[in-house]
């Protein structure tokens, strides 16, 4: 069986470094459910049947995992990644208010990536 | 678009975070967390949704998130053995030294053979289930060798083989059918 990979875009890399030093709390439990997703489709779970409280359909295959598990009281946070072919694609971070745009942003980014193939 | 591949969110932050605080926070995090996040891979594996098991197990589907986000710390021996009951599992908590992976393979092979006696001592007296283990030793042998072919071909480049050293040519056939046929018996 083979083991995921984490690929970050550009987009992902820059929103990052905000959040680390806006919102740790939110991004650190993210983080770990992103690893805990990570988990599951190393042990060979298929992307679109994976289910947790953490772990939000979006169109197009992309998951939206939230800051579930964090301590005290959090904001609403999402991290939008796109499992395929053992890549899991870091597309982007964002909270409540870019929600809209950050849909935009994967359904892009999803597009692209197709495109490039 | 970016090429970078990370094998963990560790690796990950390694590259990306320029704070080491953060960075160790997360992966403490990760650390203390092992067994929920064992937890939620392996309700995934088994397909089962958090209220599933939840009513499985006579909780609520809070119970189930709140495990699959505890540290290690604050997970009982009772939780787990409420959880494995429904995944219908069992839990098996082991103390071993630690073993090398040849060490662990001769391990499993001691353990495939107590296993086949009990096998044979469940078939004394039934011919039913003596045809049905049988057939599954016949199942083993042909999946068995064709396993060891695999791994001595992975070993050996064509530009190895040679008197002193022959590709390990096996014709191996398909793998038996696992029909209902052959478990039934063992399943009595």
């Amino acid at each position: 069986m083979s083991r995921w990979r984490v690929d970050a875009s550009s987009l992902f890399e820059r929103r990052y470094k905000w959040f680390e030093k806006k919102r740790p709390r939110e991004l650190k439990a993210m983080l770990v459910n992103l690893h805990k997703l990570k988990s599951a489709l190393d042990d060979g779970v298929v992307p679109n049947l994976v289910t947790g409280g953490f772990v939000h359909r979006e169109p197009r295959g992309v998951i939206a995992i939230d800051q579930s598990g964090c301590e005290g009281a959090a904001q609403e946070m999402r991290l939008y990644v796109y499992p395929k072919n053992s890549t899991i694609h870091l597309i982007t971070i964002g909270d409540k208010q870019s929600q809209q745009a950050d849909l935009k942003d994967c359904d892009r980014f999803v597009e692209q990536l197709r495109r490039s193939r | 678009m970016s090429n970078r591949g990370y094998d963990s969110v560790s690796e990950l932050l390694e590259d990306l975070s320029d704070d080491e605080q953060f960075r160790r926070g997360v992966e403490s995090e990760i650390a203390e967390q092992r067994l929920a996040t064992m937890l939620f891979a392996m309700r995934n594996h088994y397909g089962l949704t958090q209220s599933q098991v939840a009513e499985a197990a006579g909780h609520t589907q809070s119970w189930v998130s709140k495990l699959e986000h505890s540290p290690t710390d604050k997970i009982t021996v009772r939780d787990l053995l409420e959880y494995a009951e429904a995944l219908q599992l069992h839990l098996r908590i082991q103390f071993r030294k630690p073993m090398t992976a040849v060490q662990s393979v001769k391990h499993h092979f001691f353990q495939i053979k107590k296993h086949l006696e009990d096998l044979r001592e469940l078939a004394k007296g039934d011919e039913e289930i003596r045809k049905g283990v049988d057939r599954f030793h016949d199942e083993l042998f042909v999946n068995t060798v064709k396993l060891f072919a695999e791994g001595k071909n992975a070993l050996c480049s064509p530009e190895d083989a040679g008197p002193d050293r022959p590709g390990f040519e096996v014709d191996v056939p398909e793998e038996l059918p696992d029909d209902e046929t052959l478990r039934a018996p063992l399943n009595k």
